[in-house]
């Protein structure tokens, strides 16, 4: 394996374990405010205690998702120099501005929040809580204007001069399609990550006959705030299929496994076995007209197929590289006004000289199959964002169905759910998860190959490191991760089991009993 | 145009420097607490030494983020090549942060293996302490550039002097964390601490000393900056002499607050000198401030941002640390 794959596997790891962490706070914090607002406003101690105790189980993993989020921030220097240095000015200023607005906010407050129950008044405590789970939110925002930024970037051009990337427009930016579209749909997932996670413990206690009161009140606030999140996820998530079908139409052509540009209306695939050979997908079962619906919100415009697409990047990585051949000339001294606007002529597709330069070392005078690799690689590899996006979809559409059930059962106020429905609830622990980390897979799997959308290919954006000091971070990271999440998970599943006996306030189930803590 | 490049990356310099002499003094007396873990009288004083900084570590540690986020807007080049320069040193650091940020969490909840957890947060504040100083002294040294791309190995930032200053840096957190210690506890914790106290103070004059004969033969141009050119910088080492004698005096006559504020304004007086030998340079020895600035409208608007911004999160972490003014008391488990 070369320095890139390596990079790529560790940004994936941290990546994908960092978000095991993040949507569990996002969704918690929420929870967690509307607990304690429930408190201060009827004055019921089931409510604190309730804040209490879950906002326990939310502090073992708040520590994790705030440590690992310190180690991507500097990922993006230590493997991604040349990335850092060529869009630093641009995918730095969201990163800056989280740390400022966010992330300093959410831990002081998380101090707070833990701490300060008694130095407080029960206002300013409520206060607290609420502008820390504005402050997580605030955060994702951040993030996903710089991800939205990598996945489509605007209100951005290449500087000739410091042969870098800089900013034209923050509002543009700031106001990205993508990252609006992908900031409600993360932040929403996380309230469905955070509300399943309330609702299978208590509906575990539910099963069990214990803590009735407590679980009853925790499954009624995680069953409304729950469908809410999970409604909010599928109206969004359709919205970034539009969003696709604006700007990322190469990601939504491998989604759908779109191999050729059909008649508009184009049918949605729903199942099949993609076969990169062929450029087919077997047994497929479509329904006709739905994807042109989502992608286009139209019946007669066309989404375009991925052969189309490749065709289109054939005539881009040719004007690519004269673009690159121009920099080249600009960068040895030739600043003629012709050269330059040459240059300026052909600047847009810059990216996919600098794509080809992966595949040969004359970007110029590349040879045909030099060229027909390049646009290969173009498109990212079809079955795996196929798979990963049904798996997201299949859980969403699942999350819904269990949401759907316990909030009507909670609405009618029945005071003993049906067995079948808490045994959902405690099945669907995994879903969540599953969904928020296929669902990443498909967002930056499906932006391949490149870094920054058409502008920054992969391959270039690396450190300049050995091979073993990647690997000594690999390995580290993947042992490390691994034992921290083993751990959470154990300190999770003790806590879950003692319930709100852990508060020790001597009102709950077990406190009589066996179970003494230290 | 060139004047406005000029100030506004001197103000982002200024800026990023304060959030590291941030970074330093406010982890670092919690790093500190750490790192004098191992020694505590017993595991009672360590439940009221890690809760005297539990609520504050999680906002401490963020000014290393601002920092970090801050170089990677304002200062590209400076990311992009003392981070891989640094590659095995700063995991190092992370995984010594990660690793103790999780402990304050696990150990307040374990039972059975809440030694591990000692050692982990012990572990994790040494090693952090340990590389971030290995930092400072290999920014002294200077990187090996070629074109914008580092070009030296992959360990030259750990040598005998990085091993000095990291030695050095860890008895300067050691002496925060003290008489941290020492402002917010009581009793025979406070004792200790006072004992512990003056052995640091020496540590750290004896280190910081001999690094300071050192440097001049690790950095040439120090030497001319020390002794031909400016004279007025010997002002900085001679307040952190000063303070340093503050510090022994305020231990002696069992003063609570004067040892901990001394302790910072000398870190504060040290840093300067520091900066001042390498100033202007943010990549030594090739590259200025100037030639590591982003673009200049990147640079303003990230300006604007902060200098609204950074007042308000003075205002709340000094807030936050009135909320949890006073002593911490044996037994009196926030968890």
């Amino acid at each position: 394996m070369d320095i890139v794959d390596l990079s790529r596997m560790q940004f994936a790891l941290t990546a994908m374990i960092h978000f095991l962490f993040v949507p569990l706070t996002l969704g918690m914090a929420f929870l967690l405010a509307i607990m304690e607002s429930v408190y201060v406003m009827t004055g019921k101690q089931i409510y604190r205690d309730m804040t209490q105790f879950w906002g326990k189980l939310f502090g073992i993993n708040f520590a994790l998702g705030v440590t690992t989020g310190l180690a991507m921030e500097f990922q993006f220097g230590t493997n991604w120099a040349y990335y850092s240095h060529y869009v630093g000015d641009i995918f730095g200023a969201p990163l800056a501005i989280e740390a400022l607005m966010a992330f300093f906010l959410e831990s002081t407050l998380f101090g707070l929040f833990f701490f300060g129950w008694e130095r407080m008044s029960k206002v300013k405590h409520l206060a607290v809580t609420w502008l820390m789970a504005i402050a997580t939110n605030l955060s994702a925002l951040w993030i996903l204007i710089a991800n939205g930024w990598m996945q489509y970037p605007i209100g951005s051009e290449f500087n000739i001069e410091t042969m870098r990337m800089e900013m034209t427009s923050f509002a543009e930016v700031l106001l990205n399609p993508v990252a609006q579209v992908k900031f409600v749909h993360t932040v929403s997932a996380g309230y469905v990550t955070g509300a399943i996670f309330m609702l299978a413990i208590s509906s575990w206690y539910l099963l069990k006959g214990r803590d009735l009161p407590f679980a009853r009140r925790s499954f009624a606030i995680a069953s409304a705030f729950g469908l809410a999140g999970v409604l909010s996820v599928i109206v969004l998530g359709d919205e970034s299929g539009y969003e696709a079908g604006e700007v990322q139409q190469v990601k939504l052509a491998a989604i759908e496994a779109e191999w050729e540009t059909q008649e508009a209306p184009a049918a949605f695939t729903l199942f099949g076995l993609p076969n990169e050979e062929t450029q087919h997908t077997d047994y497929a079962v479509k329904i006709p007209a739905v994807l042109g619906l989502i992608a286009t919100r139209s019946l007669d415009e066309q989404v375009p197929g991925l052969r189309e697409i490749k065709e289109n990047n054939l005539k881009r990585i040719v004007r690519g590289q004269q673009a690159y051949d121009l920099m080249q000339r600009i960068r040895a001294g030739d600043k003629s006004a012709t050269t330059l606007e040459a240059f300026n002529a052909v600047r847009d597709d810059l990216g996919f000289g600098l794509l080809l330069s992966g595949y040969t070392d004359d970007v110029l005078n590349a040879s045909p199959e030099e060229i027909a690799a390049a646009v290969e690689a173009t498109v990212p590899k079809v079955w795996p964002l196929f798979w990963s996006f049904r798996v997201m979809v299949g859980c969403g559409m699942l999350m819904l169905l269990l949401f759907a059930c316990a909030f009507w059962h909670s609405a009618r106020r029945t005071p003993d759910k049906p067995k079948w429905l808490l045994k959902f609830a405690i099945f669907s622990l995994p879903l969540p998860w599953i969904a928020c980390e296929t669902g990443w897979f498909v967002a930056e799997y499906g932006r391949q190959p490149w870094a920054i959308g058409e502008i920054l290919p992969t391959h270039l954006a690396v450190s300049s490191l050995s091979v073993s000091e990647v690997w000594f971070t690999l390995i580290s990271i993947a042992v490390l991760y691994t034992i921290f999440v083993i751990i959470e998970v154990w300190l999770m599943t003790k806590y879950a089991r003692k319930g709100p006996s852990s508060l020790h306030t001597g009102r709950y189930d077990l406190e009589t009993t066996h179970v003494q803590e230290a | 145009m060139e004047s406005q490049i000029f100030d506004l990356s001197m103000i982002w310099a200024m800026i990023i420097a304060f959030a590291v002499i941030m970074y330093v003094l406010m982890d670092g007396f919690d790093l500190g607490v750490g790192m004098l873990f191992p020694f505590a009288p017993d595991e009672d004083a360590r439940d009221v030494m890690m809760n005297s900084v539990a609520p504050v570590w999680d906002g401490n540690e963020t000014w290393l983020v601002l920092g970090g986020a801050g170089l990677l807007g304002a200062f590209p080049l400076v990311y992009s090549i003392l981070l891989p320069a640094l590659y095995i040193g700063v995991f190092l650091m992370l995984a010594g942060l990660i690793f103790r940020g999780v402990a304050f969490e696990f150990r307040f909840k374990a039972k059975t293996s809440r030694y591990l957890w000692n050692w982990a947060f012990a572990g994790g504040s040494y090693l952090a302490a340990f590389a971030q100083g290995v930092v400072v002294g290999s920014y002294i040294q200077g990187y090996k550039t070629e074109g914008l791309v580092y070009a030296g190995g992959a360990f030259d930032w750990l040598t005998p002097f990085t091993v000095m200053t990291g030695v050095g840096l860890m008895a300067g957190y050691a002496l925060l964390g003290s008489t941290w210690l020492i402002m917010k506890t009581e009793g025979y914790i406070q004792q200790w601490a006072y004992r512990v106290a003056p052995w640091l103070l020496a540590a750290v004059l004896g280190v910081f000393g001999i690094i300071s004969i050192w440097t001049p033969s690790v950095d040439p141009s120090a030497y001319e900056r020390w002794f031909s050119m400016v004279r007025w910088i010997w002002i900085f080492p001679l307040l952190a002499l000063f303070f340093a004698y503050q510090i022994w005096s305020g231990l002696r006559k069992r003063k609570e607050v004067v040892p901990f504020l001394a302790t910072m304004a000398m870190f504060f007086s040290t840093y300067f000198a520091l900066l001042w030998t390498r100033w202007p340079y943010v990549i030594p020895p090739n590259f200025t401030l100037w030639d590591a600035a982003s673009a200049p409208g990147s640079q303003l608007f990230l300006l604007l941002g902060m200098l609204f911004v950074i007042p308000i999160i003075l205002a709340y972490t000094a807030w936050t640390y009135w909320i949890f003014r006073g002593k911490v008391r044996v037994g009196e488990g926030y968890h």
